[in-house]
C-alpha cells in the first residue's frame, strides 16, 4: 500500500505575494539608505579632515621673509617624449614681509645660454638636458634670481587642476581664433590640428577650454607675448576664485591628492597651506604686479643664425627691472654678453 | 534552484534601491535651469541659449524651442529664430521658423575639409528684418587674412558686403548691433593692443550706412564691449573691463550723434551681455557671483543705480557662452 505523503500547508496565494512585496520595498529601502550613508561618510569624514589639517598646518609653521616659485608648464602631450620644453616660465616673487606679489614672466623663445653648456639657445630648450633642474638652473644663471620652489604643470595636470576646482570664470580679453591648435590631448591623431574660436568676454571655462584659452598662440598678433599675457590672466582669476572660495582652500589636501602625479613640486603641502593662509589673510592689502620682458622696451624680436625666430633681451633695461623685482646683480653680466652673442640677428 | 531563484528575487530589489538612489543623486545634481518667470518684465520675451539648447521665456510661460541641435546666440527676426550652429571646427548660422523647424542654412561653415572651415558668430538682426550683420572668418585662408570680420547679409538677395576688418592676425571684432530705430547705425566691438605696451584693450565703434565712415564712440581705457541700445536708440548699455582683468563694470549711456554721454557706472562685477528690456528702465544681465556658471538676472535702473535685482534663471547653470535677446511680446 502506498503511503499518502505528508502535505505541507501552504499560505495562500495574496499572503505570499504580500510577503514578497514587503521583503522588496525592506530590501529596496536598505539599498537606498546604504548609498547615502556611504556618501554622508564621505562628507563628514572630509569636512573633519580638512579642518584639522589646515589648523594644524598653519599653527605650526614660521612664514620666510621672501620666496621665490618657479611655475614651469610644458607640452607634455602624446608627441613627446624625454624631458618636454618648458613652455611656459613664470617667477612668483612673495615678499611676505611687504604683502607684495611679482609675477615675472620669461618669454619661452628668450635667447639665452643654456646650463653647463657652451651653446646657445630658446630658454624653454633648458628643461630637455635634464628636466626641471635644467630649467631651475638656466633662470637662476640668466636672471641671478635664487628659485626657492619649483612647481611644473602639464597638459592633463592643468585641465584636472581646473576641473578639480569646478571649472573657472575667466574674461576672455581677446577673441581668440586659432586655425592650428593642435589635437594632441587624447587624440587617435597627435599630429592633427583643430580650428578654435573662443569670443571674448566672461566665460565659465573648464579645464580643457581654459587650457585653449592659454596655450593658443597662432595668429595672435602679438605671438607668445598675448599667451603669456592670458596665462598670467589665468593665474590672476585661479588666485580669485581660490581666495573668493575659502572652502577650496580649506580644501588643500584632497585637492593635492587629486592631482597627485599630474604636478611635479618641491613645495610641501605645508608650504601651501602658509601660502594660501598668507593669501587669504591679506587678500585686500596685497600689493600684486606683473612684468615681463615685453618689446621695445625690455627686448626685441629676432632671428638666429639657423633661422629660428628669437626674442632678445635688451640687456640694461632688463637688467635693471629684475634688480628691482628681486634685488639681484648678477643679471645684467648674463643678459649683457647675450645681447653681444654674434649668433643672432636683430 | 528553486531557494537560488528566491535568493536572487530578493538581492533584486536591494541592487534596484541602491541604483535608484544613485540615478536619483545624478538627476539632483544634472536639474534643468530653474526658471523663476515672475521676474521677466511684462511683455518681454526672452530668448536664450544654454547648453546647446534654446529657450524662449515670457512672465507666464517657459519653453523650450530647438533641442539637441548646439546652437548658440539665439536672435529673433520677425518671430524666426537665426542661430549659430557651433561644432569643433566650424560654425554656421541657421534660420528656424516659431516652432523650433529649420527653415533654412544662411551661412555654412562647413566647407568640407578643415583647411578651409570657417567661423560665423554674433548674428544681429536690423530693424527691417531684411539685414543680418555678423561676424566671420570669411576669407577662408588659414594665414594672412583679417579673421573675424564684420559683414551684412542681406537677406532678400543673399549677398554679404564687408563692413569692417580688423589688423590682421589680431582676430579683433566682435558683437554687432543695430540700432532699433535707424538700421543705418551699427555698433561694434573692435579688439586690439596697445601698440607701446602690447595690453590687449577693446573699443566700442559705430558704423554708419548714410556716410560710410566709422566713429570710435569710447576710450581705451574703457575696455569697452557687448553693447546694447533701449528699445528707442537712445540709451546704451555696454561692459568695461576692469584692470584685474576679471571682472568688468556695467555702465549707462546717453547715445547721441556727438557721440556717447553722461555716462554712469550701474554695477562691477562678474558681469556678462546687458540688454534692455522693453521697460526702458529694467535690464537684464548674465552675473556670476561664485566661480560657477551665470544666472539670468533682471533689475531695474534707477537714479543710476541697479535696484530690485532678481534671477529670471538661478542655479549657475548657464554657461559663459550662454547668450539671449529680449524682444516685445506680439
Amino acid at each position: 500500500m502506498q503511503e499518502n505523503p505528508v502535505k505541507k500547508t501552504q499560505k495562500p496565494f495574496v499572503i505570499r505575494v504580500l510577503i514578497c512585496f514587503v521583503f522588496a520595498v525592506v530590501f529596496f529601502c536598505i539599498g537606498f539608505t546604504v548609498y547615502f550613508l556611504g556618501a554622508l561618510e564621505q562628507f563628514i569624514t572630509s569636512a573633519m579632515n580638512q579642518h584639522i589639517t589646515l589648523k594644524t598646518l598653519v599653527s605650526t609653521s614660521q612664514l620666510p621673509n621672501q620666496t621665490n616659485v618657479l611655475l614651469l608648464g610644458s607640452d607634455n602631450d602624446q608627441k613627446f617624449t624625454g624631458n618636454p620644453l618648458t613652455q611656459t616660465m613664470m617667477v612668483v616673487h612673495i615678499d611676505y614681509a611687504k604683502k607684495e606679489v611679482d609675477m615675472f614672466s620669461i618669454p619661452r623663445d628668450l635667447w639665452v645660454k643654456m646650463p653647463d653648456q657652451q651653446i646657445y639657445g630658446k630658454i624653454d630648450q633648458a628643461a630637455e638636458y635634464e628636466g626641471i633642474p635644467s630649467a631651475i638652473k638656466v633662470v637662476e644663471q640668466t636672471f641671478g634670481i635664487p628659485i626657492d620652489h619649483y612647481a611644473w604643470v602639464g597638459l592633463y595636470g592643468f585641465i584636472k587642476s581646473i576641473d578639480t576646482i569646478g571649472g573657472i570664470n575667466l574674461q576672455v580679453v581677446h577673441p581668440v581664433l586659432d586655425n592650428a591648435y593642435p589635437t594632441d590631448i587624447n587624440s587617435s591623431n597627435p599630429y592633427g590640428y583643430q580650428r578654435l574660436d573662443i569670443q571674448p568676454g566672461m566665460q565659465h571655462m573648464t579645464g580643457e577650454e581654459a587650457l585653449q584659452y592659454v596655450r593658443s598662440r597662432h595668429e595672435d598678433l602679438i605671438g607668445d607675448f598675448g599667451r603669456t599675457e592670458r596665462q598670467r590672466q589665468l593665474l590672476l582669476a585661479l588666485k580669485q576664485t581660490l581666495l573668493s572660495s575659502p572652502n577650496l582652500l580649506t580644501d588643500a589636501p584632497r585637492l593635492f591628492d587629486n592631482l597627485k602625479g599630474q604636478i611635479k613640486t618641491d613645495v610641501t603641502l605645508t608650504d601651501s597651506a602658509q601660502l594660501g593662509f598668507f593669501f587669504l589673510t591679506n587678500k585686500n592689502s596685497l600689493i600684486e604686479k606683473q612684468f615681463t620682458l615685453s618689446p621695445p622696451t625690455y627686448s626685441q624680436v629676432g632671428t638666429s643664425s639657423d633661422g629660428q625666430s628669437i626674442v632678445i633681451a635688451n640687456a640694461t633695461e632688463s637688467a635693471k627691472l629684475v634688480e628691482t623685482l628681486f634685488g639681484t646683480k648678477a643679471a645684467q653680466t648674463t643678459l649683457t654678453n647675450l645681447s653681444n652673442e654674434q649668433d643672432i640677428q636683430q | 534552484m528553486k531557494k537560488r531563484v528566491l535568493l536572487l528575487f530578493s538581492i533584486l530589489p536591494l541592487i534596484i534601491g541602491y541604483l535608484f538612489a544613485s540615478f536619483h543623486a545624478v538627476l539632483v545634481t544634472n536639474t534643468a535651469p530653474a526658471f523663476n518667470l515672475q521676474n521677466i518684465a511684462p511683455g518681454d520675451m526672452v530668448t536664450i541659449s544654454n547648453g546647446g539648447d534654446i529657450y524662449q521665456l515670457t512672465t507666464t510661460n517657459s519653453k523650450q524651442i530647438i533641442h539637441g541641435q548646439n546652437l548658440i546666440e539665439p536672435v529673433m527676426a520677425g518671430g524666426n529664430i537665426i542661430a549659430v550652429a557651433k561644432t569643433i571646427n566650424y560654425a554656421s548660422l541657421l534660420l528656424y521658423d516659431q516652432s523650433g523647424n529649420k527653415i533654412k542654412t544662411l551661412f555654412n561653415g562647413n566647407t568640407g575639409t578643415v583647411d578651409t572651415m570657417h567661423w560665423v558668430t554674433d548674428p544681429a538682426v536690423n530693424p527691417a528684418q531684411d539685414r543680418i550683420a555678423y561676424v566671420s572668418d570669411k576669407d577662408r585662408q588659414q594665414t594672412n587674412v583679417p579673421d573675424n570680420a564684420l559683414y551684412v547679409l542681406n537677406l532678400s538677395d543673399g549677398t554679404s558686403t564687408n563692413i569692417a576688418n580688423p589688423d590682421p592676425y589680431s582676430g579683433g571684432i566682435a558683437h554687432p548691433v543695430f540700432n532699433p530705430v535707424n538700421g543705418n547705425v551699427l555698433l561694434y566691438d573692435y579688439y586690439q593692443y596697445d601698440s607701446k605696451t602690447l595690453a590687449p584693450y577693446s573699443t566700442i565703434e559705430e558704423y554708419s550706412k548714410d556716410t560710410g565712415f566709422t566713429t570710435t564712440l569710447t576710450f581705451e581705457n574703457k575696455n569697452a564691449y557687448q553693447e546694447s541700445f533701449s528699445p528707442d536708440g537712445k540709451t546704451l548699455l555696454f561692459l568695461g573691463r576692469n584692470s584685474d582683468m576679471n571682472t568688468v563694470t556695467l555702465y549707462r549711456a546717453d547715445f547721441t550723434d556727438t557721440g556717447l554721454m553722461n555716462v554712469q557706472t550701474l554695477a562691477s562685477g562678474d558681469f556678462a551681455f546687458p540688454v534692455f528690456s522693453n521697460m526702458k528702465n529694467r535690464i537684464y544681465f548674465l552675473q556670476s557671483e561664485e566661480n560657477k556658471g551665470y544666472n539670468l538676472m533682471e533689475a531695474t535702473m534707477q537714479k543710476g543705480k541697479l535696484n530690485n535685482i532678481g534671477p529670471v534663471i538661478s542655479g549657475y547653470q548657464l554657461a559663459g557662452n550662454s547668450s539671449f535677446m529680449v524682444t516685445k511680446m506680439k
